[in-house]
C-alpha cells in the first residue's frame, strides 16, 4: 500500500535558514507553506499554492512562526514508507507517496523521518 | 582531463559544513559494503541505505557525514559542503556541475550520470576542490499542477 501519513502537529527534527513568517491560515508542525493572496497559508491544490517552506512549529492565523526551505521532520503516525521513495503533497496538506500531479516535496528517510525540499520543484529553469 | 575525484580511505574526504542532519543505519545484509565520508547514498535492492551505485540504480538522496560499514549507523545529511582530493590531470573547474559516478567518485558531469552538486571551489595546488553536494536534488522534478 502507498505510504500516506495523517496530517498533525510533527516535530521538526533539523531545519536550515529558518525565517519568520505570518500565518494567515492555521498549520501543523511540519506542514508545508505557500503563498496565498500574498500572504503565507498550508499549500493547498485548491489554491495552486506552489509549497516553498516547512513550518516549524504549530500556529493560528496571525501568528508568527519560524518556517524552513529544507527541514528533516519525524512523522507522528507510521505507514508503509519505503525507505528513499519520494515524498509529495496531497491537495490537502498530508505526505504521500509520489503521485499523479502532485508536486515533490522530499523523501523518505526511515519510517518515521521525511526530509523535506518543498521549494526546490519551483526552481528548475537554467540559464539557457 | 575532466574532473574526477579520488575516491578511497586513504584520500579521505573532509566534510566542511551540513544541514538537514539524520541518522541511517547502512545495509545489514551486505557488511562488507564500505561508505566514506562525503558519499551518496540511496536505498539498494535490499531496501536499505548504501552508496549509491548504478550497478543497483540506486538513486542517490543523501550525503555521507562519516564512515561506516554494513550494519552502522551513521549521521547523513541533505545537503553538505565537502573537500575531496584531486589529481593534477583531473582538475576541478569553478561551478562546474558535480555528477556521480556509477562507482561513487564525484566527477565532472557526464551522459547517464546524476547531478549532484557544483563545484566551490578549487585548491591552490590544483590537487583538491570543495563541492557543495545535494543530490537529492534532481529526484524532485513534479511541480504542482
Amino acid at each position: 500500500m502507498a505510504f500516506s501519513e495523517t496530517r498533525a502537529s510533527r516535530t521538526v527534527a533539523a531545519g536550515i535558514c529558518p525565517v519568520e513568517i505570518t500565518l494567515a491560515e492555521a498549520c501543523y508542525a511540519g506542514d508545508t507553506l505557500g503563498i496565498s493572496s500574498a500572504t503565507w497559508v498550508l499549500s493547498a491544490h485548491a489554491s495552486g499554492e506552489a509549497p516553498l517552506l516547512v513550518a516549524g512549529t504549530d500556529g493560528a492565523s496571525g501568528d508568527k512562526i519560524q518556517a524552513y526551505p529544507m527541514a528533516i521532520v519525524d512523522r507522528t503516525v507510521s505507514g508503509a514508507a519505503t525507505l528513499g521513495e519520494i515524498v509529495a503533497l496531497h491537495d490537502t496538506g498530508y505526505y504521500v507517496a509520489a503521485g499523479s500531479e502532485l508536486p515533490d516535496v522530499g523523501f523518505v528517510v526511515d519510517a518515521d523521518t521525511l526530509a523535506l525540499i518543498p521549494l526546490k520543484t519551483q526552481m528548475d529553469t537554467k540559464r539557457s | 582531463m575532466a574532473f574526477v575525484e579520488t575516491r578511497s580511505a586513504a584520500a579521505a574526504r573532509t566534510v566542511l559544513d551540513a544541514v538537514g542532519v539524520c541518522r541511517v543505519a547502512l545495509c545489514a545484509t551486505s557488511t562488507t559494503n564500505v561508505v566514506y565520508a562525503g558519499d551518496s547514498l540511496g536505498i539498494d535492492t535490499n531496501s536499505e541505505w548504501d552508496l549509491s551505485a548504478h550497478a543497483s540504480g540506486e538513486q542517490p538522496l543523501l550525503v555521507a557525514l562519516e564512515s561506516g560499514v554494513g550494519g552502522d549507523t551513521i549521521s547523513a545529511a541533505l545537503m553538505a559542503l565537502i573537500e575531496v582530493t584531486t589529481t593534477s590531470t583531473n582538475v576541478a573547474t569553478l561551478g562546474e556541475e558535480v555528477a556521480l559516478k556509477d562507482t561513487g567518485e564525484y566527477q565532472a558531469t557526464g551522459a547517464g550520470l546524476p547531478d549532484v552538486g557544483f563545484v566551490v571551489s578549487v585548491g591552490s595546488d590544483s590537487l583538491s576542490a570543495i563541492l557543495c553536494i545535494c543530490p537529492s536534488f534532481p529526484q524532485l522534478t513534479t511541480a504542482r499542477a
